[in-house]
Order: structure tokens, then sequence, then C-alpha cells
């Protein structure tokens, strides 16, 4: 079972090429991080992937399911987590509500809290470890768990496949290294797909089971130690970057970094 | 005294418009704070006064039967209004403000032009600018009523999807939500109750009564529901010392209330700000 299959995907933006014949498959479950410089198209193909933005030609499907015509079965799906800097923060939730809304948003307006609703929430934000903030304002939090409550926000929708958008930006490194181990046991624990878009690789390189290389064409797909080379990441980047190899992990030293 | 106020059927009707005004702050003002689309009620009101006079010139040269200032001030808030909200889904923050701008001066122009050409019925127009809770007739109030009652119901329904688009609209796009559908609902119920409210409180002083206490509200509130509250408070509080105050000097109660709750607002900001310092250095 493939959680995600990418057929010759081209999609465009206000009339140019964003992505051009991409294809990769993904097993499912198993996590996959998307990797390129800015403007490579990474958001974009996840955005492809939700039905946000319909594609020019090629084929998608999740779970073995198409996303033409499917889209709303699609969609309960998955779980998204958006980049943390996009929301607003003029909105005064609590952190319950923020774990709850996508769930119950699912059922539509008229629909109210139940108890088997609350539970899921409360247990994704246990998950998270971050129970004990449940009454909290959101905009009250650090970076960090509001990342988390945005994680459990997408795991309280019991998805199949998870989505993530830069969840690193703006992060400290303590917050950047509790959130990877989540992702880990998210995989093998609750069985769960997770598609990652980063432009920060080092991470991943030792969590992800595969990694694409996004340069608005795939320039490589495969496991971290077969696509983590010098040539390849000179090509996705434009610029020479280094491999540094220790004790059969590898770092990159020159990273991507966003403006 | 309370008989004097009471027995005058003006008061009583800026009484009950002031308790709607607040309803409508409340509900419809803190949309805007959520929605971070507060400009879009001054600029909405600007637009209104243009329509007002638009409306006034047709129904005075009886070009259409069914035109009157209150129609033409809604047809031309609720234009600004899709017009912003396209711009809006469509562009960056920066391009909206631009959109806004463009769309406040424009009105503004249109409003002069017209307001020139309607000599005898501009003061009818200019009223509008300035407002008065005390000269508002019984189909006013009956406006207010119904709209107020409308967007109350409306908010109340769709208030987690409302949350949704305004706290993270890709994410509620993902998760299936209409994000288009609520997005113009939202502009639609903002734009109405500037046009309702207009003539008891103004164009220039609406942007305050409707924004300013909720954005007070939202400095101190833990949910929604404490800032929709906590709006409604200061709204209602600072409408009625206005009318309070109008009652014995001679000053239009809206310019008095617009200045208690941007004081309100000075001193919760000031106080949270200090609070934090505090927070921070313990």
């Amino acid at each position: 079972m493939y959680a995600v299959e990418v057929n010759n995907l081209t999609v465009e933006l206000d009339g140019f090429t964003v992505l051009e014949n991409v294809s990769f498959k993904l097993e499912h479950p198993s996590i996959l991080a998307i990797i390129g410089p800015n403007g490579a198209g990474k958001t974009t193909l996840l955005r492809t992937l939700l039905g946000i933005i319909p594609a020019v030609s090629g084929s998608i499907k999740v779970m073995g399911i198409p996303l033409k015509n499917n889209l709303t079965k699609i969609r309960r799906l998955i779980g998204y987590v958006p980049q943390r800097t996009r929301i607003s923060t003029s909105v005064p939730l609590r952190v319950r509500d923020v774990v709850l809304m996508a769930r119950l948003s699912r059922n539509g307006p008229f629909y109210l809290p139940r108890k088997k609703d609350i539970l899921a929430a409360k247990q994704a934000l246990e998950y998270v470890g971050l129970l004990d903030l449940w009454n909290k304002r959101f905009t009250h939090l650090s970076g960090g768990q509001q990342q988390k409550v945005l994680i459990a926000r997408a795991l309280a929708v019991e998805p199949k496949i998870l989505l993530f958008d830069e969840p690193f930006t703006g992060l400290d490194i303590p917050s950047e290294k509790a959130i990877i181990p989540l992702l880990y046991t998210l995989r093998v624990k609750k069985g769960v797909s997770i598609l990652l878009v980063t432009h920060d690789i080092n991470p991943l390189i030792n969590c992800a089971d595969k990694m694409l290389l996004l340069r608005k064409r795939v320039i490589g797909f495969g496991n971290p130690l077969e696509v983590i080379k010098e040539d390849l990441l000179t090509q996705l980047y434009g610029a020479r970057v280094t491999v540094v190899e220790k004790e059969k992990a590898c770092y990159v030293v020159e990273r991507d970094r966003h403006a | 005294m309370l008989e004097l106020i009471l027995g005058s059927p003006f008061v009583l009707r800026a009484i009950i418009a002031v308790f709607l005004i607040s309803i409508l702050s409340a509900f419809v003002g803190s949309l805007a704070i959520f929605r971070e689309s507060t400009f879009l009620v001054a600029g909405v009101a600007h637009a209104a006064l243009a329509g007002a006079a638009f409306g006034i010139l047709l129904s005075l040269y009886q070009i259409t039967p069914y035109i009157d200032a209150f129609t033409g001030a809604l047809i031309f808030a609720i234009l600004v209004a899709l017009f912003v909200g396209t711009v809006t889904l469509k562009s960056e923050k920066a391009s909206v403000d631009v959109a806004i701008g463009t769309a406040f001066a424009f009105s503004m122009s249109i409003a002069v032009a017209l307001i020139s050409m309607i000599k005898e019925y501009a003061t009818v127009a200019w009223g509008l600018l300035i407002g008065d809770l005390l000269l508002l007739s019984e189909r006013d109030i009956l406006y207010l009523i119904v709209l107020t009652t409308i967007v109350m119901f409306t908010t109340l329904i769709f208030m987690r999807e409302f949350l949704f688009v305004a706290f993270d609209m890709e994410s509620a796009t993902a998760y299936g939500v209409r994000v288009g559908f609520y997005h113009y609902l939202m502009l639609l119920l903002i734009s109405t109750s500037v046009v309702v409210i207009l003539k008891g409180v103004g164009a220039i002083l609406v942007y305050a009564l409707l924004t300013i206490p909720p954005a007070a509200a939202n400095e101190i509130g833990k949910s929604t529901t404490s800032v929709i509250v906590i709006a409604f408070i200061i709204s209602l509080f600072s409408g009625m010392l206005g009318l309070y105050v109008a009652f014995f000097v001679d000053i239009a109660p809206s310019g008095i209330t617009g200045l208690i709750v941007t004081t309100i607002y000075m001193i919760i900001f000031i106080w949270k700000r200090i609070q934090l310092r505090e927070l921070k250095s313990h």
C-alpha cells in the first residue's frame, strides 16, 4: 500500500510552472522529508496534495484513492500542520479550541462537540505532552508549544497521513529536538505516514525513511544516505554543499536558510 | 430625572440604539478584530456615505423608486466589502491595505462629487459623517433590531467556522471548510452592520465604536467568549455614559462615547504592558 503516489505531476501558478513532471511513490507508513531551496515548489506540492491548488497534468493517489473527484474523502485521511508563522495571533482561542477546531469543522457548523471529540482532542494533546495547557490561550504559548498544539490538532482528526509545512521554522533547538522523536513514534506506534516540507535537512537525516530533493523537478528520491550526496545537493541548491560523514550518519554543513 | 429621560422618545430610542450597537460591536467588531479587517470598517463606512449621496440623488430625480439613502449606502458598502474581500483572498497583506485605501479614496471622491450635486439635501448625507444617536427614527431602530438579531444568530451559528478561517485560513481549506463562503459572509455582516449604525454614530466614529471595544477586550480576554462579553460591557458602558453626559452638556453623544472607548483602550493597553513587563522581570 502506498501512502502517496504522484505521477508526472505538473502544476502552474500565475502562468509559471512550479512543479514539472514530479513522480514518486511513498510506502505506508513512512516519513518523507521534502527538501529544496526557496521557490522549489515544496509547499505547492503539499497544497496540491490537499487539493488547494489544481494540477495542470499528472495524477495523485492518496492511500490508493485518486485525488480527482475524491477530495472530501481524501481530506478526511489527512491531517495538516501549517507553517506556524502563517497563523493569526489576533484570535483569542484557547488550546482546547485549536485542537478541536479541525475535527469539529469536518462535521459542519451545526455539529455540537460530543464526548468522543473531547476525548480525541485530550488524547492528542496528551500525546504531545501538553494536556495541562488545555484551557490556556494559544497565543500565550511558546513557539515550540504552539507547534505541538498544531500537531495535536492534526492528530485529533485521526489521520492516516500527516502533512507538515516547515515545522521547524522559528523554533529553538530544544523545541526542534522535542518534535523529531514525536514524528518517529507517530510513524512507529500509530502507523501514520508523514510528509514534511523543510529547508533544514540535518534534523531529519536520521529520522526520515525517504527524502525527496525537489527543485521544480525531482532531483533525487530515496533513502537519506542515498540522496544526501554532494553532487545531488549541489544540483538542488545551485551552490556547493559539503556533506560530512561521522559514525554512519551524515551532516550537511552549508545549509539553505530562509530569509 | 429618570422620568425626564424615559419620557423623551428620542432618548429612549438612543438608549435602545446604544444597547443594540453594543451587541453589534461585541459580535461584528470582534469578527473584524479576529479577521484583522478593522480598516475595512472605516473603508465601508465612507463607501456608505457615497452610497447614501447616490441614493439621495436617484430618489431626488426619481430615477429609481426603490433606492434611497439607506439602500444606496448598503449597496455601496457591500460592493466595497466584496472588492476588498476578493483582494484579501488573492493577495498579500500589503496589497489588501492598498486596495482598502484605494476603495476609501474612490468612495470619498464619489461622495464629495455627489454631495455637491444634491445641494439642498447635502446635509442628510453629511449628517451620516457625524451621526446623531438622538435623531434616530423608529424605522432606524427597527432596522437595527432586525439586523442585530440576524447578525447575532448568524455569528453564533457559524462562530466555529469564522474563527477557523480567521485563525488559519489555509488549514481551514485543507480540512474542508468552505473558506470563501465564510470569508464573504463575515464581510457581509461587517458591512451591513456598519451601514445600519451609521446614522447613529457617523462614518468618522463608526470605526472607534465598532472595533475599539473588542480590541480592548482582546487584550485581556482569555477566550473568544470572554472577548465578546467584555467588548459588550465596554461598549454598553461607554455608550450609556456618553448619552448621560450628552444629556447635560450640549455635545454629540457619539463624540463623548468615542473618547471614553479610546481612553478605556489606552488604559487597558498600558496596564497589560506593565503586567507583561512585571511577568518578564519575575
